[in-house]
């Protein structure tokens, strides 16, 4: 259970990570006619293996997403480096792999309930 | 960070682009209007808001000022027409400086922008219904 703890985490945290990545389409979206852009910079290998390495700690994991949300935020660059299609196709890949981590979570909640009731 | 703000942001693009298709509107409509010959400047429609001057932080914190169309004041021109029953002895009639061409142009990326705003808020929508799925098999 100790380990399904930590995929659990990890999961929320990368769903956290994709709903960041959308927030900051919408945004670029939304502000693509003004000219100012935000990037998003996520470590994402850094921010897993710390989430690996704490196991299931809460305090740290929340640490780790509020980290998340504080990556979407700082960095602006220069309007005319990217296309409007670009930024669509970011926020739907943002979208496909926030669904497709949706589904393994809910599989991973699947797999618990049955070894709690098999328990 | 709900999936509702990022919603949020998205209606406010929505909001900014519908507004820059009637401040466009609206100009091209007075593009040909006559103005009184003395009259070296006329009004133009633009569109101010809040939202836009604000960081992506501060956006994100929900202060966004709704988008309005408001008049400035900007060059007028002095054209020849002397078939125009406003012209002046010399056949001249003064108009607003207005391009329509790019008042064309601004609605057709007004109303792009408009469909990508809409499907960011499409995909947020996807999101969040995914998100209300997770366990709902149980």
């Amino acid at each position: 259970m100790f380990v399904e703890s930590a995929t659990l985490n990890t999961l929320i945290v990368a769903l956290d990570i994709q709903k960041a990545r959308q927030t900051t389409a919408a945004y670029n979206v939304a502000n693509y006619s003004r000219g100012d852009l935000a990037t998003i910079e996520l470590e994402f290998d850094t921010l897993l293996s710390a989430l690996l390495a704490a196991d299931n700690n809460v305090i740290i994991r929340q640490a780790l997403a509020a980290g998340v949300e504080s990556y979407a935020s700082v960095k602006h660059q220069e309007a005319g480096s990217v296309s409007m299609e670009e930024l669509i196709m970011s926020s739907e890949r943002a979208e496909s792999r926030y669904k497709a981590t949706a589904e393994i979570l809910d599989r991973h909640l699947a797999l618990i309930h049955l070894s709690v009731k098999g328990n | 960070m709900p999936i509702q703000d990022i919603k949020a942001i998205a209606a406010f693009g929505m909001q900014y682009e519908r507004a820059r298709v009637e401040a466009a509107g609206r100009n091209i409509a007075t593009a040909s209007m006559p103005l009184p010959v003395s009259a070296t400047q006329s009004q133009v429609y633009v569109v101010k808001t809040e939202g836009l001057s604000m960081t992506f932080e501060t956006l994100l914190l929900g202060n966004r000022g709704a988008p309005q169309v408001v008049t400035e004041f900007a060059d007028s021109k002095y054209v020849y027409s002397p078939n125009d029953s406003h012209a002046d002895a010399n056949g001249m009639v003064r108009r607003p400086d207005i391009d329509t061409t790019q008042q064309m142009l601004d609605i057709v990326s007004a109303t792009r922008a408009y469909e990508a705003n809409m499907r960011v808020y499409n995909s947020a929508s996807a999101m969040g219904q995914k998100a209300l799925e997770i366990g709902s098999g149980r």
